[in-house]
């Protein structure tokens, strides 16, 4: 239980940093963006041609006369008591902007790696179990084809051929579940090769083992042994990958969201980036970022929960 | 005189790889009697191991085997991947070599131990504790070790707990490779009282080891392979007291109780077929007709030897 | 196919690509950009292969000079990604300590975020241009980099050989520059080629989604854009550039993965996804 605990204070403390680093980050988008903060403020209160006066009790206000590392932890504090800022474009609160769309673009990336994950598993199993058959090689020759067409071409191929040819799924908007169906498949199909084939070879590596062979030297079935014994040492490094390509996904719903239409955290920050709203920008990476750190941590749970090793290791 | 248990018949097993024909067991012919222990002995690469996957029916997928090997009259040799399971655990125990990656690191032990008997015997889940206990105490291990994982075992430890698995259904053959590789005296004294305990119980143990104190100490009748071949078979005071094959006499001159003498020259390779005695090149007692022997003789009753010499 | 003639063609179709793209001028039956509106949405003829666009530009010229402002940022943007991954990676995996913690805690910030999110805000902020896209690359490109030279240092760092050249040399870069690094050409010649297959990818996204490289310029990713509205009354618009985009990222992801399984290098799969 100590080891368990000591494991996550130590995830802990290395997600709190890279959060700081990514709120360095954020601050230093912010802070090379073109323009002068205080004029664009100054202009979405109607004042459109202030006088040097205006705009320096602003710039006193926003604390653009102190230094860049003084600015940055105003700028956190800020942050810290929940205010991010004021979009440029619409003059909302940047949080109700963010509480209207995380849901659209997690629920479009939830859905998508579960589909990724509810393909991957039967897949590289059914294709370790059926090793050199005609399906195996066939896959694997898929698999190059398919990691060099971008999310966005399996999008339109989609919607030629589901929405557009068979009329089954909407293709733009979020009217229901089945409007988030294309995009999800969209920006998972190309990983979906990937992460099969490495299941794939996993389960192979571990067939070959030796605590695979004393599993059949009890009598159990090759299917038995191989989901019992062979998979659970097989998921780590698919774990591993399915977070990785899970973050990829959250990516990847920008260009899904800007297809289809989505209302999702993507095509507002593609929106606020035309109108140069760059507290948009930066909220967006803040957010992305926050959503990342969830990710990490659920998959080193996971980890600790299906390897017993790092679990008990001291 | 006991009935064999298991019997071959001029086995062969050769593997298909990159190289070329490996051959690993060529023209194995000799009777494991039940309730005995035989020591296969014999340097690594003899194919002692081999024999024993292939009793086991775990030979790999490049390998192929031909000839017969029965179990209580069963041909080994061909049977389905079906009819293989319903006797491997039950029939045939098999405790394998490398105790630490042997055991799935991801199951503590007493799962390990007791799944073969949830999955195949019906013992209720509640009882597993309590049944691997029982089979931990038997090897010497105390019950709490069935809470541990593999990787927070000794050596000497995870061999015995390897032991556990294998007897987990209460197999009548048990085959143990190389159980005593590597451990420490201590560990080595324990591993052995646990063979004999086994072989006590009535338990038909094949023991594949390069100890041959091992196999002085606990086994009724000693096979020697060398370069694939089974060069002499013996009961275990014969064979001790006279050593008739050349390379066995090497073996056994290599004792530290007899002096360390190294045998000179080189084992043959995996990769050339073997004609005749396969220790022709550093025999010192060699003839021509030697390259030519294909099958060995039987100077006394329940010995064979694969030299001219007898 | 045995696997020298797989490497072949892969490095041929490359080759064709890149030789396409730096003698476009040359080859282009047309300009790239020239409109004439008395010729929209032309079928594909002598004159124009693949026939015309909306604004009566000619597709092939347009597909042909499409791959330059992708190729080119990727390629320059891998090379810089390699300098300062390798450069990190070096310090990070052979000072250790204090030294590793913060490069690592640097590398985890570009890490920890998606590869498309750091690229749309660095050119969202920075505004498009091929200098915010080449920044944009080679911001998400270093890390992974870094990542895979800091563990083969550490795993190298105390090999025999190493203190065998201390003695000979005790100075670090010389040590690393001279007798780490070449062993890990392979591996870093591998990852060279599947971050630049994923540049050329991302490039593509981020000018279709219209962030990246912008119209009018002849570019795959904003052919593809501007040929969706029209697909139906003239597919080549799309497929021309949709077909060359695919023929650049495969043969070069491609390339990388033979020269893996030659090479019989460890699989990055599982670090350099992002």
């Amino acid at each position: 239980m100590t080891n368990l605990l000591r494991v996550l204070a130590r995830h802990l403390i290395q997600g709190v940093l890279t959060l700081l680093g990514i709120t360095v980050l954020s601050f230093l988008l912010g802070h090379i963006a073109p323009g002068d903060p205080a004029y664009a403020i100054l202009g979405s209160d109607g004042v459109t041609v202030p006088t040097e006066e205006q705009v320096q009790v602003v710039r006193e206000s926003l604390g653009l006369d102190r230094s860049v590392v003084e600015q940055y932890f105003l700028w956190l504090g800020q942050l810290f008591r929940g205010n991010i800022g004021v979009s440029f474009m619409t003059n909302r609160l940047i949080e109700q902007e963010l509480l209207a769309r995380i849901p659209v673009t997690v629920q479009l990336s939830l859905l998508a790696i579960t589909f990724l994950v509810l393909t991957s598993l039967p897949l590289g199993l059914f294709l370790a179990l059926h090793k050199d058959s005609l399906l195996d090689h066939l896959f694997l020759g898929l698999t190059s084809l398919f990691s060099a067409v971008p999310g966005f071409l399996v999008a339109l191929v989609l919607i030629l051929i589901f929405a557009e040819g068979l009329r089954l799924l909407p293709t733009s908007g979020l009217n229901g579940p089945t409007s988030l169906i294309l995009p999800a498949l969209a920006i998972s199909l190309g990983s979906m090769t990937q992460i099969t084939r490495v299941l794939r070879a996993e389960l192979l590596a571990a067939f070959g083992t030796e605590y695979f062979q004393s599993a059949r030297a009890k009598g159990f079935p090759f299917r038995f042994a191989a989901v019992k014994h062979a998979l659970p040492n097989a998921m780590s490094s698919v774990l591993t990958l399915w977070g990785n390509y899970f973050i990829a996904i959250l990516g990847g719903s920008a260009v899904a969201e800007s297809i289809f239409a989505l209302p999702g955290l993507g095509q507002w920050v593609l929106k606020s980036i035309n109108s140069h709203d760059y507290p948009a920008i930066q909220a967006y990476v803040l957010v992305m970022g926050v959503l990342c750190l969830m990710i990490f941590l659920v998959v080193d749970l996971l980890q600790l929960a299906i390897q017993p090793r790092l679990r008990r290791a001291s | 005189m006991t009935t064999p248990l298991v019997a071959m018949h001029d086995v062969n097993i050769r593997f298909n790889t990159t190289r070329g024909w490996g051959y690993a067991v060529t023209a194995v012919s000799a009777d494991v009697r039940a309730n005995t222990v035989t020591a296969i002995i014999g340097e690594s690469g003899s194919g002692k191991s081999v024999l024993g996957a292939a009793v086991m029916g775990l030979l790999p997928n490049n390998a192929e085997a031909s000839g017969s090997i029965t179990y209580a009259g069963l041909e080994l040799l061909g049977l389905t991947d079906r009819e293989w399971d319903q006797i491997r655990g039950i029939e045939l125990g098999w405790v394998a070599q490398n105790p630490a990656s042997s055991l799935n690191p991801v199951y503590r032990i007493d799962e390990l131990i007791s799944e073969a008997a949830i999955h195949r015997r019906r013992i209720r889940r509640r009882d597993k504790r309590r049944f691997a206990a029982d089979l931990l105490t038997k090897v010497g291990l105390p019950a709490a070790t069935g809470r541990n994982y593999s990787f927070e075992l000794s050596g000497g430890m995870a061999q015995r707990a390897l032991i556990a698995v294998g007897i987990g259904l209460d197999p009548p053959l048990l085959i143990l490779d190389e159980p005593t590789k590597g451990l420490d005296p201590a560990n080595y004294d324990r591993i052995r009282d646990a063979i004999m305990d086994l072989a006590g119980e009535g338990h038909t143990i094949m023991l594949i080891t390069h100890d041959v104190t091992l196999a002085e100490q606990v086994a009724d009748e000693i096979w020697v392979l060398y370069g694939s071949r089974l060069v002499e078979q013996a009961p275990k005071q014969d064979f001790f007291a006279t050593p008739l094959h050349p390379y066995s006499q090497g073996l056994l001159a290599a004792m530290p109780s007899r002096g360390l003498h190294p045998i000179p020259g080189e084992s043959p390779s995996f990769f050339v077929p073997p004609e005749g005695c396969p220790f022709v090149d550093r025999c010192p007692y060699a003839v021509a007709a030697c390259h030519e022997l294909k099958t060995p003789s039987h100077p006394t009753e329940g010995r064979s030897v694969l030299c001219l010499l007898h | 196919m045995s696997r020298d003639s797989a490497l072949r063609i892969a490095a041929g179709m490359l080759i064709a690509v890149a030789a396409m793209s730096l003698l476009a001028p040359v080859i282009a039956p047309a300009s790239p950009i020239a409109v004439d509106m008395s010729l929209r949405n032309a079928p594909p003829s002598s004159a124009h292969w693949l026939g015309t666009d909306t604004l009566g530009r000619d597709v092939a010229s347009r597909v042909i000079y499409g791959g330059r402002g992708a190729l080119a940022i990727s390629f320059g943007a891998t090379l810089i990604s390699m300098v300062i991954g390798i450069a990190l990676g070096s310090l990070a995996g052979w000072f250790g300590k204090f030294t590793d913690t913060a490069i690592q805690v640097f590398m985890s910030i570009f890490q920890g975020l998606p590869g498309l999110t750091i690229s749309i805000a660095i050119v969202g902020v920075m505004g498009a241009s091929n200098l915010s896209i080449s920044v944009a690359m080679v911001a998400t490109g270093w890390s992974g980099i870094s990542r895979v030279v800091r563990s083969q240092i550490r795993n190298l760092r105390n090999e025999q050989f190493v203190e065998a050249a201390k003695v000979y040399l005790p100075a670090p870069g010389y040590l690393i520059v001279r007798h780490l690094l070449p062993l890990t050409m392979p591996t870093l010649v591998v990852l060279a080629t599947q971050r630049m297959g994923r540049m050329i990818l991302m490039i593509a996204s981020l000018s279709f989604i219209g962030v990246g490289l912008q119209p009018p310029t002849p570019d795959w990713g904003v052919m593809i854009q501007d040929g969706r509205q029209y697909f139906a009354q003239q597919p080549w618009a799309l497929l021309g550039p949709a077909v060359m985009l695919f023929i650049a990222s495969f043969s070069v992801a491609r390339l990388g993965e033979l020269l893996r399984d030659r090479w019989d290098t460890f699989s990055d799969d599982a670090m350099a996804v992002r």
